[in-house]
């Protein structure tokens, strides 16, 4: 027999700093650390812009997601100190 | 107008308990419902509209002025749609001491309580205040009275320990006396000398 129980998952917050090369559409797009690294400069606008990249693991499947997408989500609580707080279904055999 | 989400925050808070108020239209910034609690606590609710939701500094402007509101009301939540939640954290609205409300079409939930903001009790505390300085002022003043009440009845106690004898003179009353008398009494030089016998202390002479 399965039993399900309701549980809340706090996940943390992955912010990702890219580098784009607004002029160069063939050129790859970095983070800020491997920028920094390859480069030995800043990334200085009009040519670079930096996006930030909010993921995190969704707790029901595993798979990384932005943050923005919780917001689709039912089982989404909130965003709160850097966590997403989301009820996880737990299933008990 | 009251929109269908207004209508279901409304809904949502009277099942809470809460009894819907009207409007104070006097306020700069106009909340979009007022609620009483049972304790005579005062509820606003802020609903962005999707105007006031076009990107995350938009929604941060709007947690910025729903913080006024907690000059008048007691609790204020904020409402936000679910797709929006996920932009900005909680913590920002918990530090501000605003609750927080998370709706989409089907379901509403309260994600963080509103911390309370005693205003009654602040007030009351502020009129005491302001009592306490008067009586404190009306006390100096009374102390001061006091001592210039000292000052004048000490001076006057000094006044009446040297003042004069002042005697009345009485030379006109003997006058109008002699009137009444036969002529020989008249410019008589001898009438002053005896009228003055007695009353003069004694001269001995040795």
């Amino acid at each position: 027999m399965l039993a399900k129980a309701e549980n809340l998952a706090h996940t943390s917050i992955r912010s990702i700093r890219l580098v784009v090369d607004v002029e160069d559409v063939f050129s790859p797009e970095l983070t800020l650390e491997d920028f920094l690294k390859l480069h030995g400069k800043n990334p200085e606008p009009p040519k670079y812009r930096i996006l930030n990249i909010e993921v995190v693991t969704c707790s029901e499947d595993n798979q990384p997601i932005l943050v923005t997408e919780c917001g689709r989500c039912p089982r989404f609580i909130r965003r709160f100190n850097g966590h997403v707080s989301c009820k996880k279904i737990i299933t008990i055999e | 107008m009251i929109s269908s989400t207004e209508e279901k925050v409304k809904l949502y808070l009277m099942s809470k308990g809460m009894q819907p108020l009207s409007i104070d239209e006097t306020l700069e910034t106009e909340p979009n419902l007022s609620f009483n609690e049972a304790n005579g606590s005062k509820v606003f609710v802020k609903i962005p509209s999707r105007e006031e939701l076009e990107n995350r500094n938009a929604i941060l402007s709007v947690i910025l002025r729903a913080t006024s509101f907690t000059r008048t009301a007691n609790r204020v939540y904020i409402a936000l749609p679910r797709t929006y939640a996920p932009m900005i954290d909680g913590a920002i609205i918990q530090e501000e001491g605003l609750g927080l409300i998370i709706y989409d079409e089907k379901t509403i939930n309260e994600v963080i309580a509103p911390k309370f903001f005693e205003h009654q009790a602040s007030s009351k505390s502020q009129e005491n205040l302001d009592v306490a300085q008067e009586i404190e002022q009306l006390g100096s003043r009374i102390s001061q009275l006091e001592q210039t009440v000292q000052t004048l009845r000490s001076e006057i106690s000094q006044l009446k320990s040297i003042r004069p004898s002042v005697e009345t003179p009485k030379t006109e009353k003997t006058e109008t006396v002699r009137d009444g008398l036969p002529a020989f009494f008249r410019d008589n030089a001898w009438l002053d000398i005896l009228s003055k016998r007695g009353r003069e202390p004694e001269r001995y002479v040795s």
